[in-house]
């Protein structure tokens, strides 16, 4: 569903990726890991279309569609997620009428009717049982006063309304407590069936002790230089980051 | 000798008083005369502020006194006027209703009926009421008191003043919604409107007015002066909502002066989001202790708009809390001016203030000048001011882009969201969501 072929990417002038391949399948979960400065946050930020990256050389295709060519939120209505390592505070919205604006703005532009607010209230309290959150979550402002841990088990509810075809999470384990990553964790494989894909990105093998990878993919200074299955993770944590940095070359596919 | 920074009054305003006189020709009252007598010398005595008095420093004039006004013609309402009035009321909100067409009111859509509340013309009153006379020292004191020559000029060409009087201990059952509309029918007109409000100790009401006029350009406008006099007395409590939608080459100049007497509590609301240049001063005078005072405002202003909010806020008693928050959004070449004075004066011990002003620039040749200003006399006071002046920001559009929100939709929602303390403010209810929509609708324009 997603090919990604030499994918350059840069920021004000500074190349930042530098040719990554990557395919991801429906029903594959795909973890990049890699040290800070690497270059992932930019791949998640370049796939959901935000400004200031120039794609130098390289394309990406999305379900046989060249997804550069989308607007942010042509690719998200196209039912591509990013979940933000650091989603922003917007005091004044209530989450409700936030969670509703982004479910009908998707049906509208499926052709689909307005939810009417009992459905749609319906709905909200069904997505937060199978996540184990509360009702309460609703009546707050957009994550604003929310830690670590409720912002991104308020991305997780978003990406669970939004019922993405590709979700690629970003640090979403950063600044989570064992609760809350387990909170998370949940909510992502509740959501993996055989055509949704995912991207998940990561510093630390943690997560995916949780979220089981098919495939890791190692991304250094901009290059994935090593990839493999869930036991890549696993030697990663225990040699870490240098030992790819020496060994790299040797792509395994 | 006029004031220093003033200008002279153009000699064009002398003849409207003229002709009013001819037209009026001796049919009002002796009082209500020497109001009028009063308003004209001290106008011409005053002058026009130019934009070296600091308080319209930032807000040039001229285009407003240049004009050659003509006075309304008389009142003549046909089925098509009729038609256009009834339109302007919200026909969701169970409410009293009162109409004015350019100054006038219009007895066929106006409707206050309920025992405790009292429609008043004043200049139809013919020296017999018994609230004539008190009503008559309020105006002719506030005349001698302001240097704000506006009054003077409303005062001086004002011929149908309306008092609205709740009497004690009367609690209005239902909210009186006032429609000031304004045509100019092809020229360009001054319109001197005057309202009152009595609102008697124990009692409670809620107003929501809006200021309208159909569609102008540059030969067919209108310059509205309104005068409103909020008299709240010990205990009472009055809510003001107040939409301003003149058409978009109209003046609006609104002037409300309240006062308070102990316990009362005044809210006030001002929404601006019509005509070319609005300014509005607004003064609100503590007379006695524990008074509550709200002072809210939205501006929104898109094209060559431009909208001055001044207000004033007079501390000089003891134990009286006040907030005050104006926030605005402003887009295209439009400029907004916000110079909110709070006095807390030597006497004023534990007064509580609080005033805020924040306003988003939706464009980069919009601009905003906001001036906060605190003067504190007395030492024993919980006081904070301050203003911010931002744009929207590219992380919280894309955010919000990112899940499935087009660019329009994400706009109007960081709009909206950065207006949220002001709507925060107001009760819920059909009032709160008809100004809530006339919001999004002008935000949509503007984006």
């Amino acid at each position: 569903m997603l090919k990604i072929k030499d994918l350059k990417v840069s920021v004000e002038d500074t190349e930042i990726l530098k040719g990554v391949n990557l395919e991801i399948k429906p029903g594959e979960v795909h973890a990049i890991m890699g040290p800070n400065g690497s270059g992932k946050s930019t791949l998640g930020f370049v796939l959901a279309g935000k400004d200031d990256y120039e794609v130098t050389s390289g394309s990406v295709e999305y379900l046989g569609e060249d997804l550069l060519e989308l607007s942010p939120d042509e690719r998200a209505r196209a039912g591509v997620f990013l979940g933000f390592q650091y989603p922003v505070e917007i005091p004044g919205v209530s989450n409700a009428n936030f969670l509703k604006m982004i479910i009908n703005s998707l049906r509208k532009s499926k052709g689909q009717e307005a939810l009417d607010s009992v459905a749609m209230l319906k709905l909200l309290k069904e997505k937060l049982a199978t996540l184990g959150m509360d009702v309460s979550m609703l009546k707050r402002s957009l994550n604003d006063g929310f830690s670590g841990g409720e912002k991104k088990r308020n991305e997780i509810l978003q990406m669970a309304v939004l019922e993405p075809k590709l979700a690629i999470l970003d640090e979403t384990d950063s600044g989570l407590d064992i609760d809350a990553l387990k909170v998370v964790s949940d909510g992502v494989n509740a959501m993996r069936t055989a055509d949704r894909g995912f991207l998940i990105i990561t510093h630390y093998q943690r997560l995916l002790n949780y979220i089981v990878p098919d495939y890791v993919h190692v991304l250094v200074d901009g290059e994935i230089v090593k990839s493999g299955d869930k036991s890549l993770a696993l030697e990663l944590e225990e040699k870490g980051y240098d030992w790819v940095k020496k060994t790299s070359g040797e792509v395994v596919s | 000798m006029l004031p220093k920074y003033q200008v002279e009054v153009p000699e064009h305003f002398r003849a409207l008083f003229n002709r009013l006189n001819d037209r009026l020709n001796g049919q009002r009252d002796k009082s209500f005369q020497s109001l009028q007598i009063k308003g004209e010398k001290g106008l011409f005595n005053k002058g026009f502020p130019t934009t070296r008095n600091e308080d319209y420093k930032y807000t040039s004039l001229n285009r407003v006194y240049n004009k050659d006004y003509e006075l309304p013609g008389p009142l003549k309402v046909d089925a098509p006027l009729m038609e256009k009035l009834r339109g302007r009321f919200n026909s969701r909100l169970d409410a009293h209703r009162i109409c004015f067409h350019n100054g006038q009111l219009v007895p066929e859509l106006t409707d206050v009926n309920e025992e405790g509340v009292e429609l008043l013309d004043f200049s139809a009153l013919g020296g017999e009421h018994p609230l004539e006379s008190e009503l008559m020292k309020h105006l002719d004191q506030t005349l001698s008191q302001t240097d704000n020559p506006f009054l003077h000029l409303n005062a001086a060409l004002c011929s149908h003043p309306v008092v609205l009087v709740v009497k004690k201990n009367h609690q209005t059952a239902r909210p009186v919604e006032v429609i000031f509309h304004y045509d100019a029918d092809g020229k360009e007109v001054i319109v001197n409107p005057q309202f009152m409000v009595l609102a008697r100790e124990n009692s409670k009401i809620t107003v929501v007015e809006t200021q309208c006029s159909d569609s102008s350009n540059e030969e067919n406008l209108v310059f509205a002066n309104v005068f409103q006099r909020w008299i709240v007395e010990k205990n009472a409590s009055t809510d003001h909502v107040k939409i301003q939608e003149m058409g978009k080459s109209d003046f609006i100049i609104h002037n409300l002066i309240a006062s308070q007497e102990g316990n009362s509590h005044f809210y006030a609301l001002t929404a601006d989001l019509g005509s070319r240049i609005a300014r509005n001063n607004l003064e609100v005078h503590l007379l006695e202790s524990h008074t509550d005072t709200d002072m809210f405002g939205l501006f929104m202003g898109d094209g060559q708009q431009h909208i001055d909010n001044q207000t004033f806020l007079d501390h000089a008693i003891p134990h009286c809390e006040s907030r005050e928050w104006y926030k605005g959004v402003l887009s295209g070449r439009s400029r907004g001016v916000f110079n909110g004075k709070v006095l807390v004066r030597q006497d004023a011990q534990k007064t509580n203030a609080f005033q805020q002003n924040n306003t988003l620039l939706a464009s980069d040749h919009a601009r905003m000048d906001s001036k906060p200003q605190l003067e504190i006399y007395a030492d024993d006071v919980k006081c904070s001011h301050g203003a911010t002046i931002g744009q929207m920001e590219d992380e919280i559009l894309f955010y919000l882009k990112s899940r499935g929100l087009d660019e329009a939709d994400a706009g109007e929602l960081v709009k909206v969201a950065f207006l949220a303390e002001v709507f925060n403010s107001m009760d819920e209810g059909e009032i709160k969501n008809t100004l809530s929509e006339r919001v999004r609708q002008k935000l949509r324009q503007i984006q």
